[in-house]
């Protein structure tokens, strides 16, 4: 069932019906019903998935809190009559099971999901090997496999669960059913954000009554989702396939304007369906993680991943990047390098972490060796930001640019933008390969542009042009006056004729101008395939 | 005083219902092709529920049916009421519950159905021809399982109750008329009957014969189904009907479909008639009665036709006349008077484009 469906809209408003009706204390059980009627609607066998995946991870931290209590009670019953070296080797001991738990748990449910994502990509890096290093023809076929919706979601939300479990962060849930919602909490499930326990279970749990300015605002942002979806990104969709099928034929400015494209189209896309998520959650009184904070106004590549899928981001540096810059091996090692050159030493416990994270984020965007391509550049580019940084403050200083100054920041404001957009190249692009050359072909054919191409030849007509570049800056607009204050905070404050006005003209937008229905090949959500 | 804050917040949302209905309405309309300039048909559906008074027939079928079957020629020859619940293409399943709706909304005496589409196999579908058969019928279960029934694969139930999900990308094409006839409701057919005086050029040949199919073909489960429930709505609701083949030159039939029409008809006493086969004794010269090498018949060929079926029903069937009943007189009298104006322009503009295309 898909955001972007009359069967999900008919589905939400059931929900909220009902859900306003049952007692408070029940409301979470009907939202665990709904999420599962929800995820069912994928297909029966993706059930199986997610349910070893809470069983799995809910005993996990029930084990582990309960090997932690009795660890607890076990020194607190004998202070006195052992000694310390004795307490050391038992903790050491209990804590070894709750790593195995967690190591365990970790493998069957990071194993289901490199399965679905990495196992036809291994093999096919097996069979390169068995070609180029053996010689050999004789190929391993590759599996049929349909990645169940939200794995990759639903797996990082409980393996952070467990991980925090394992530190002493909060307490487990004990309820599996009350537990089995916070996995599967369908308006996350299939683009996330990825929630953390502490924050989304309370507010899932306690139930919430009835407010119409709740419902009124969480439409309002549903709206919002849906115009960046269907008059942002799927308007633009077509041309941007169409030009990168085409851009031996159109380069230069074409692949400019498509990497343009792209990036709205993406952030419309992802940004589009959070919105969708997050204001149908607020219609039911749940308040979840922002996942994006306008990030085509960061300065710098790694602000930028501050404020672009940001719970995503939040994961890698809490589970994958402390962890490892913590690790006494990666510690150990910078030592070793200080001894050839200090500096280097000194950056070896961040930057190799890093590293690693950014394969990581690539490896999780897609099993293809672009992504990590993609990742690393990403990496490259934040290290080599860190590195110039001196240098390049010094140069504004001599040229008598303040940091503070407006100049300096739209420069940095372009440059991160579209630096980005040039690295989204290897999102579109076929391979890592294809990749680079778009980016070559960026260059040539500067002067045989026409504007009748764009609207004749790559699949966007005069009208929609005319329509995606007013609903850009629309957007664009509307996200700088959110820098101070909320859009929707703004339009509560206005009369209510005003307010009536701005609902009328944004479903009228939606409505007319929404790119849906017979003659659209209507787009599922570019992240559902992470 | 918080009593005076709940009753206010109730009020507004009431407003805000109100206004979401309203504008919802209202994009509908806007977005609905009209069907005024071009594809009149569209519009029969619409106008048939403008009619208050008794209709005592309704012919329903396809495209023949509107512009073969003349109900005012009807009116002033014999005083019978009647409409052409008829559209292009228009399929069995479509008639049926044009005919369930009628009888709902004005029960009729006399259903006299034009059965050319039976040949048409069961998966048929136009979007264009559903579209303009069922967006004028009013909200109710026949126009719902009507719906269902017609529909292709790609089109949705959803969008037939919110035409603008369907056509929200009209505003491309957008002209003045859209917006006038979002609030303007001026009939353009003549109680569902489609003025067109033009005549056509030339016919074609026929080399096999008056009909091209023999034996071979068959009527389709799917058709005898909706034939039949046509016979059992109108056995139950006491309403008499006739089945008919309007008149076409189109060699497009089989004298098997005749045959079996026929021996339904008469295990069921009802009668049947394809007027094919009277075209020399009603005076047709296809080349002179039709607009389009004789697929239909024009103006002047519905007129021929209607007189005859005129007579053909008074003889057969009891259908009141209504002369001299004073509402009947003065609505139909607006209608007859507004057809002839109609008419005129439509011969007028008719030699005018004659004159151009020369």
């Amino acid at each position: 069932m898909s955001f972007i469906s009359l069967k999900f809209a008919a589905f939400v408003i059931i929900l909220l019906i009902v859900y306003y009706l049952v007692p408070k204390k029940w409301q979470w059980l009907l939202l665990l019903l709904a999420s599962y009627y929800f995820y069912l609607c994928t297909g029966i066998k993706n059930m199986g998935y997610i349910l070893v995946t809470t069983l799995t991870t809910y005993g996990a931290a029930v084990f582990i809190e309960n090997n932690a209590r009795v660890q607890k009670e076990y020194i607190k019953a004998n202070k006195e009559s052992l000694s310390r070296e004795e307490k050391k080797v038992y903790k050491a001991s209990m804590k070894k099971k709750e790593k195995w738990m967690l190591f365990l748990c970790t493998v069957i449910n990071i194993g289901i999901l490199a399965y679905f994502k990495y196992a036809n990509f291994s093999i096919a890096y097996l069979n390169l090997f068995k070609l180029h290093v053996m010689g050999s023809t004789d190929f391993i076929g590759f599996f049929d496999l349909i990645l169940p919706l939200g794995i990759s979601f639903y797996t990082f939300q409980s393996i952070g669960y467990l991980v925090d479990i394992y530190y002493g962060k909060y307490e487990a849930e004990r309820n599996i059913f009350k537990y089995a919602l916070y996995v599967s909490y369908f308006p996350q499930i299939i683009q996330g954000p990825i929630s953390r326990f502490n924050e989304l279970a309370s507010e899932l749990y306690r139930g919430a009554s009835f407010d119409i300015m709740r419902i009124r605002s969480g439409f309002y942002r549903v709206m919002w989702g849906l115009f960046k979806k269907l008059v942002i990104a799927d308007r633009l969709s077509p041309f941007v396939q169409t030009s990168m099928e085409m851009r031996e034929e159109y380069s230069g400015f074409y692949l400019i304007l498509t990497l343009f494209f792209y990036s709205m189209q993406i952030y419309g896309d992802f940004s589009g369906g959070i919105d969708v998520a997050l204001g149908v959650s607020e219609m039911l009184g749940i308040r979840v993680a922002e996942n994006f904070e306008r990030p085509f106004f960061s300065k710098n590549i790694a602000e930028y991943w501050r404020r672009w899928h940001i719970t995503l981001g939040t994961w890698f540096r809490d589970y994958i990047f402390y962890p490892l810059s913590i690790n006494k091996g990666i510690i150990n090692l910078g030592k070793r390098c200080k001894g050839l050159n200090e500096g280097f030493g000194k950056r070896v416990p961040i930057y190799l972490p890093m590293i690693i994270v950014w394969i990581t984020t690539g490896m999780w965007h897609g099993a293809e060796s672009k992504y990590v391509v993609w990742g690393l550049l990403n990496c490259l580019f934040i290290i080599i930001g860190t590195e110039i940084k001196p240098g390049c403050e010094k140069l504004n200083e001599k040229l008598g640019l303040k940091e503070a100054s407006l100049l300096l920041k739209l420069i940095r404001v372009v440059k991160t933008f579209w630096l980005m957009a040039f690295l989204r190249v290897f999102d579109i692009a076929e391979d890592t390969k294809a990749g680079f050359e778009t980016l070559g072909l960026v260059f040539k054919g500067w002067k045989n542009f026409d504007i009748n191409v764009i609207f004749n030849e790559l699949k966007l007509p005069k009208e929609e042009f005319i329509v995606a570049i007013i609903a850009l800056i629309v957007l664009f607009s509307a996200e700088l006056l959110q820098r101070k204050e909320g859009l929707r905070s703004r339009i509560f404050k206005l009369p209510i004729p005003c307010r009536w006005l701005i609902l009328g003209g944004l479903i009228f937008i939606v409505v007319v101008y929404g790119s849906y229905g017979m003659g659209y090949d209507a787009k599922q959500f570019i992240y559902l395939q992470f | 005083m918080e009593r005076n804050s709940t009753v206010k917040r109730i009020g507004l949302v009431l407003t805000e219902a109100v206004l979401l209905i309203i504008f919802v309405w209202f994009l509908n309309r806007l977005f609905m092709p009209k069907y005024v300039s071009e594809n009149r048909d569209g519009r029969i559906s619409r106008e048939y529920y403008k009619e208050k008074l008794d209709t005592d027939i309704i012919f329903v079928g396809s495209s023949t049916v509107y512009s073969g079957i003349n109900p005012i020629i009807l009116w002033e020859d014999k005083g019978y009421t009647s409409y052409d619940r008829s559209n292009a293409s228009q399929t069995m399943w479509t008639s049926y519950y044009m005919i369930e709706d009628a009888i709902r909304y004005n029960k009729p005496k006399l259903v006299a159905l034009d059965v050319g589409f039976i040949k048409y196999d069961d998966d048929f579908t136009e979007e264009p021809s559903n579209r303009k058969a069922i967006d004028g019928m009013r909200l109710s279960s026949s126009k719902i399982k009507c719906i269902e029934a017609a529909k292709g694969e790609e089109e949705r139930l959803i969008e037939y109750i919110f035409p603008v999900l369907r056509f929200h990308t009209r505003w491309k094409e957008f002209k003045l008329e859209d917006l006038i006839y979002t609030f303007k409701d001026e009939e353009v057919t003549n109680n569902g009957f489609i003025i067109d005086p033009k005549r056509t050029k030339n016919l074609p040949p026929r080399e096999n014969g008056r009909y091209i199919h023999g034996e071979e073909v068959d009527i389709s489960p799917k058709n005898w189904e909706y034939l039949m429930k046509i016979i059992n709505i109108c056995r139950e609701n006491d309403v008499e009907l006739f089945l008919m083949k309007v008149p076409s030159y189109s060699d497009n039939w089989s004298l098997k479909y005749d045959r079996l029409i026929d021996e339904l008809g008469e295990e069921y006493g009802i009668s049947y008639l394809n007027f094919d086969e009277l075209d020399e004794t009603i005076g047709f010269d296809y080349l002179i009665h039709s607009p389009d090498e004789g697929s239909h018949l024009n103006t002047e060929g519905a007129e021929l036709f209607t007189y005859y079926l005129g007579d053909y029903i008074e003889e057969n069937y009891n259908i009141p006349s209504h002369r001299g009943e004073e509402k009947y007189e003065e609505v139909w009298g607006k209608k007859s008077r507004r057809y002839k104006e109609m008419l005129a322009l439509a011969i007028e503009k008719n030699l005018e484009e004659e004159r151009n295309s020369k």
